[in-house]
Parts: C-alpha cells; structure tokens; sequence
C-alpha cells in the first residue's frame, strides 16, 4: 500500500515476470549451466582423441552459447530485478534485505563467471598445444561459477516458496537452507544438462555436414542426456514430495493439464528422452547418418527432446509462481505485496486511507466506482487485469460476465475459503462494497473502465 | 501525506557508511564500463564511416578493433552494474522504488533496448568481413545497434534524477514530460560527453597492447622502437584474424594514440563548459555545497575540477610524442579521479535533495516482521 502501483493491461503483470524469468531460466540454464559443461565435455573429447573437427565445433557452438547468455541471459536476469521491483516493490525490496548478503556474493560469483565466459570465449584460438589444458580449465572454472550462481539463486527462489524456519526464527541461514532448497537445485541442475543437450542434438542436425562428426557430437551429447533423464526423474520427484501437501495439489492445478496429461508428459516425457539418449548412445551412426528420411527422424527427434525440456522449464517457473499463492513470501506477504501482520489494521482503517499513492482516499457517495477501481489496482492488479488478449482465465471482463453487485461482493468476502490460492479480501466493508460496484461494471463496459490508465501510470 | 513511503520493517542488513562506500564503489567500476561501452559503439561506427569516407585502413583497422574492445566491455558493464542495482534498492528504498513503479513501461524498457542494441551489435561484429563490400549495409547495422545506448542512458538520467524529486512524483505522467524536466538535458549532455572523454582511452589501450606484445616478441625490449611495433602488431593481427578479427597489416600504434587523445581532448573542452552549466541549472541549495557550504562536497568538487585540469594536462603535452603507455597510464588515473569524485559528489546531491523527506516518514502505524 506504500507503493504506487504499475499497470499492465491486457497482459497483467504476472504475465511479464513470467515471461522475462522463462526466457531467464532458458537460457540461464540451458546456455550457461548446462551449455559450459557440454562444451567443455566435448573440448575434452576432442583433447583426448586429438579430434580437431570436433574442437572447432565445440568453438562454434560455444559462440553461440556466448552471444545469447552475454546479450539475452544477463539482460533478462538483470530484467528479474528491474520487473519484480516495480510490479512488487514491497516484495522485492523486503527480499532483498532478508537476502542481501546472498545476493552479494552471488553478485561477486556472477561478475567471475562472466569473466570466465569472455576468457573461454576469447582466447580459444590463443591457447593452443601445451597451454590447451589451460583452455579447458578455464572452461571449468566457467562451468563451476556458473554452475555456483545457479546453487545461490536457487536458494532464494525456493524460500519465496517454503520459507521455512524463517517465519518463527528470522535466521537468514534457515530462509535459505529452506525445505525446498537441494531437491530444486538438484533438479534444476539435471535439467540444464538436459536442455544443453537438446540444443547441441539439434544444433548439430542442423549445421554439420559431415555424418561422422554428427555421431560424434551425438555420442557425447546423448551420454549427458542419459543420465540427466535418469537424475530428473528421480530428483524431480523429490522436489514434487518436499513442496508441502497444499502446494501439491496445487502443482497440477497450476499446469492446467488433468491428472492423466501431467502424469503423462512429465513422467512419459522423461522416459522419451531417456528412450532417445539410449538410441543416440547405441545406434549414434543410424541417428546421424545422411539421407533425406534420417535427417528427418534426427532433427525431429532433437526437436523433441529440446522441446520437452523447454516445457518443463517453463512449466517449473509457472508452478512455482502459482503454488506459493495466496502469498509472495508465503506466510509472511500476500500476493498483493500486503503484510500479513498488517491485515487486522487495514480491515479497520481501510485500505484506501492507507495507500500513498492513490487520489481517491476515502469511499464518498457519487464515487464509488472510482474509489473501487483504486481497491482493484490495491488488490487485485498484481495477478488480474481487466482485459487479457491471451489468458482468459485471467481476463476478469469475461469471467464477471453475468456476475452482478450482491454475487461479486459475497463472493470477494468469502474469497480465500473458496479459493485456497486467492488472499482475502483486506478493507472495509464500504470498500468492499465499492469494488463489487467496481466490478460489476467491468464485462458491460470494461473497456471504458481502464481507458486513460496508461501502462506504468499511477494516475488516471 | 508524504509521497515517500515509509521505511520497510526488515532492518537494513549492515552498516549503513560501509553500504554507502559499497555504493560508491561499485557506481564507479560499474560507470567506467557503461562509458567505454557507450563511447566504444559510437566510435566504432564513426571510425568506420571515416575510414570508408578517407578510403583509410588504418581507421577500419580501428575501429574494428575497438567494436572487439566493446563486446567485452559491455558484459562488463552489465555484471558491474548489479552491486550498485542491489545497494540502491537496499539504501534508498523508499525513494528508488517509486519513480521506477511510476515510469514503469520506460524503466522496463531497458532491458529490451539493451538486448536488442547488444543483438545488432554482434551482428555488427561477426558482419564486419562479410560485409565489407557494402559498407553502407554494415554501418546501418552499427547505427542501429548505437541507437539503445543513446537512449537507455536518457532513462537513467530520467528516472534516477525523478529519486531525488518526490515532490514531482504524483504530477509526473509519463515519461516525455519527465525528461523537461529541469536538470535532465544538461545531465545527459554532461554524461554523453564523458562517453567521449573515455572512449579516447580505447584507442589509446589498444596501442598501447600492441606495443608491448611486440616488445614482449623483441625478447623483453622494454622500450620499443617504431619497427618493433610494426612486427608486433603483424601477430597481433594475425592473433585478431583466428578470432574473426581478420585484420591485415599493422596498426600505427601512435597514430592511434593521436587520434584517441582527440576525442578525449575535445571531448574535455565541451565537457568544462556542460560541467558549468549542470552546476549553475542545479538548484541554489544544492549549489552552494559546492561552492563552500559543506567542506566534504567543495573539496570532492574541488578534486574533480583539479583532476579534469591534469587531464587536459596530459592531453596537452602528449600532443607531439604520444606514447600510448605512459598517456594511458596517466590520463586513466586523472579520468578515474574525476569519476570517483563526480560520483561521490553526486550522492552527496542526493542525500541533500531528499533530506527534508528522510526525517519526515518514519514507521508509524506498521508492525514489525521477522
């Protein structure tokens, strides 16, 4: 309520955290934790059986590593930040207090991994003969920092979801070493791999021409793939057994699959690609050799796994955003950026005479409407817009169609009982009763409702 | 009701000078970057275009050695400034948040801006062979990718200046009527001319690599004779060609040298004269730190303005003989100099401009958390 409040219409904000942290994740993990180890399994490869084709190719596939982790990965991490802060000011700036320290050193691991990327990237051609050793363990220590980001980062992420001890005992040690803290980091770890690996099948469908070259790369490719398949299927149950019982049933609801589709693609994905590592591992010959029919199976196939382990990138950023609702600290801030210990006051004070930066103060009579519009950008904008070109389950325009005053306010009022995700309602009654009138305009003429209401304003 | 939100309950985590000096600190290693990065894509594509104009290598040469320079720069750049991003967002809470909900849409723009200048820049690089019989296609890849680092350091100005200002925050609208803001074209200028006081090191660095590889070939000649820099410069190059560089025949180490003392030496003159002018369009309050009413700012101001001096200085007599080692190693010390005190005077500015609202909103009605 301190905060003035960013507005995002027909995408929501939810929406653009999501989409900056998926595409984050993508290349993060994909291109900078699994995509340095991949290219330094394959350098060492080419070290040991002074396999030069397969030393340039490691180079060319680590430029393209390089350009989307410098240019996209670092931007859109930095782009976490600068999103959360201003869709989540409250939430962002309390985190970052609770977790400065981690976030420093991460910081300082952050600034020698990307140290490490342009010297691995750099001096490639330089150190050549006896100082190639040199080369790789640069690589190493590429892999290992970046590897290290991930082990902190993952620390935070998990907190916002199960903080833990945190919540009676205020240690900072416990928020991190929280209970979801080693399952999703393991878990997170194999997945790289996977994601690294599918990238390198494809790119090497793609690009290479000669079959011998394309079975080698795959042969090293398809040995991580095995055994990540194997490690994310066992430590991605682990994960799914640690998120606490609530969170759980909440996790297929999150995905919007039904039980026999999330049962289906999350287990039979991981068979599939374990199923096409074994073949590439086996037969790498029959996967990579040239001919129109061939080269179609490989690329498909490459395509699959890249895609599947796309999905569950995506699908673990999603659930995670979802499952720790009603809250954005769980147990501590509501989604909304509300503190928990602030509700019993705002409920007698109201939430209007308690936000800074609203122009509307108070409920009047003549002015109900506008006073509610401000309760709904308080309350509800942070998940909800009005209008949603895409997701109709969050376009509240089509949900509140046939829903009038009394049915909105009794339903908001009992709001988090019949809906565990949802926060309650904070506020008086008047204020309540003022977003139901709100509200109850918005499917007729919605559209005039947010009109003037520029993205990123704070004003009408 | 004060536009500043109260402070948040979870405490500070440290001492808040040691997070100041922290601050200050990273601000600078952060800002260097930004300027090399800044400056290096403008010079990139202007060395070109004169190189294509003159029908000279030696500027080609150059300016793509610099656009190399660049791209490591720039990740520099963007690591660097996390530390700062983290120590603003803790220290000033409560005023940084804000103008950024506010100027939201612009503010997050960033991101993308920067993606998409640090995309065509690349382009720009991996083109630059390929593309060398169509200059004119290649610059425009050079231009195109220059455009964001002109813009985003706008929004910085825009936003950042908009912290100190929470009386301005419930009138601001959008972000064009922000940036008349008084105080922000003078801002920018000022900074945009320090990209090019910067940049000049580029050039500078670069030959100053080039000769001591060479003297390092000669078997440890420390100090190296006009054809010990051409030989060197051949392996450099050859070195350039393996990482896409492609680079034929020697650059003229002190040539470069001359053309990157300049940039930074025109670049210093303008900057004296925007210098004055951010001072004199600064609020009279907040002048007159400067000018004798805190001892701590006058004498930041007073270093900063020496520092400029010494540098116009080296500039000066390098003119003739330009060595690129000793003018790189005294002209970087002067410039680090004027950006240390430039930024610690630009904190102070700060906390002097938001003091009547620091002590005016403490918690009140708030429990505490955790």
């Amino acid at each position: 309520m301190e905060f003035p409040v960013f507005t995002l219409d027909q995408f929501g904000s939810g929406s653009l955290i999501a989409l900056v942290a998926i595409v984050h994740v993508l290349i993060s993990h994909g291109a900078a934790v699994g995509g340095s180890i991949m290219v330094v399994a394959l350098e060492t490869y080419a070290m040991k059986h002074k396999d030069l084709e397969m030393d340039d190719f490691a180079h060319r596939l680590l430029k393209y590593f390089f350009v989307v982790t410098t240019a996209v990965g670092a931007l859109t991490g930095v782009g976490i930040w600068l999103t959360t802060g201003v869709v989540q000011p409250a939430a962002i700036g309390s985190m970052l207090r609770v977790f400065f320290w981690f976030w420093f050193t991460e910081w300082i691991v952050f600034v020698s991994e990307v140290v490490f990327i342009l010297l691995y990237y750099f001096t490639w051609p330089k150190l050549t003969g006896a100082k190639k050793v040199l080369h790789r363990n640069i690589g190493i220590a590429y892999a290992v920092s970046s590897w290290l980001t991930m082990t902190l980062i993952t620390g935070i992420l998990a907190f916002m979801l199960t903080p833990g001890a945190w919540l009676s005992d205020g240690s900072r040690w416990d928020a991190f070493f929280n209970p979801t803290y080693l399952p999703s980091l393991a878990f997170r770890t194999f997945l790289a791999l996977a994601l690294a690996s599918g990238f390198t099948m494809l790119y090497t469908q793609i690009t290479v021409r000669k079959a011998e070259l394309r079975a080698r790369v795959l042969g090293v490719a398809s040995r991580v793939l095995a055994g990540a398949g194997v490690m994310m299927f066992l430590t991605g149950y682990w994960y799914y057994q640690s998120v606490p019982g609530g969170g759980r049933a909440l996790i297929q609801w999150a995905t919007a699959l039904s039980p026999q589709q999330f049962d289906l693609i999350n287990y039979g994905g991981i068979f599939v690609v374990f199923l096409f590592a074994m073949v590439a591992i086996f037969y790498p010959m029959r996967l990579a050799a040239s001919g129109r029919i061939n080269r179609v199976i490989g690329v498909t196939a490459s395509l699959l796994v890249m895609a599947l382990a796309v999905f569950y990138v995506g699908e673990i950023e999603m659930v995670r955003e979802s499952i720790r609702k009603p809250y954005v600290i769980s147990g501590y801030m509501y989604a909304n950026g509300i503190r928990v210990s602030d509700v019993e006051r705002l409920n007698t004070e109201g939430i209007l005479p308690n936000a800074r930066f609203s122009p509307i103060q108070q409920v009047t009579p003549g002015q109900e409407i506008e006073a509610g519009r401000e309760v709904f950008r308080l309350e509800c904008q942070s998940c909800h817009v009005l209008h949603n070109f895409a997701r109709q389950r969050r376009d509240l325009a089509f949900r509140l169609q046939g829903w009038n005053e009394t049915t909105i306010y009794n339903y908001v009022k009992n709001l988090h009982q019949a809906r565990a995700f949802m926060p309650p309602f904070v506020g008086t009654d008047q204020e309540l009763r003022a977003l139901s009138k709100f509200l109850a305009t918005v499917p007729t003429q919605g559209t005039t409702a947010t009109a003037g209401s520029p993205a990123g304003g704070i004003h009408e | 009701m004060s536009p500043v939100p109260h402070d948040l309950p979870i405490s500070i985590p440290g001492s808040i000078p040691f997070f100041t000096v922290l601050l200050v600190v990273g601000f600078v290693l952060h800002i260097v970057f930004v300027l090399l990065t800044v400056s290096g894509a403008v010079m990139s594509v202007v060395t070109e275009a004169v190189g294509h104009a003159k029908k000279d290598g030696r500027y080609l040469e150059l300016a793509q050695r610099v656009l190399t320079a660049t791209s490591v720069n720039k990740s520099l750049a963007v690591v660097l400034g996390v530390a700062p991003l983290l120590l603003v967002g803790v220290l000033y809470t409560r005023f940084f948040y804000p103008p950024t909900v506010i100027l939201g849409g612009t503010w997050l723009s960033v991101i993308w801006l920067l993606i998409l200048g640090f995309l065509l820049l690349y382009a720009y690089k991996f083109s630059w062979e390929r593309l060398q019989a169509r200059p004119g296609v290649h610059l425009l890849l050079g231009v195109l990718g220059t455009i964001p680092f002109l813009v985003v350091p706008m929004i910085f100005v825009v936003v950042m200046g908009l912290m100190r200002r929470p009386d301005l925050w419930m009138q601001t609208h959008s972000f064009v009527q922000a940036m008349f803001y008084p105080t922000v074209w003078p801002r920018y200028l000022h900074f945009m001319a320090a990209t090019a006081v910067f940049g000049g090191l580029l050039p500078i660095w670069i030959a100053w690599r080039q000769e001591r590889k060479a003297s390092r070939e000669k078997g440890g000649v420390t100090r190296t004779s006009p054809e010990a820099s051409v030989a060197g410069s051949e392996t450099a190059a050859a070195a350039e060609a393996q990482t896409g560089g492609g680079l034929e025949g020697a650059l003229d180490s002190r040539w470069a040298t001359g053309y990157g003392l300049r940039w930074t030496g025109v670049a210093l003159l303008i900057e004296v004269v925007l210098g004055l002018v951010v001072l004199f369009t600064m609020p009279g309050s907040v002048r007159g730190h400067f000018l004798g009413g805190s001892a701590f700012s006058t004498l930041g101001f007073a270093v900063g303005a020496a520092a400029v001096a010494a540098a116009l200085g080296v500039v000066y007599a390098a003119r003739r003989h330009p060595r690129p080692g000793r003018v790189l190693r005294n002209l970087g010390i002067a410039l680090f100099v004027v950006v240390l005190a430039m930024a610690t005077v630009r904190l102070q500015i700060r906390d002097v401009e938001i003091s009547p609202y620091t002590a005016a909103s403490q918690p009140s009605g708030q429990t505490a958390g955790p």
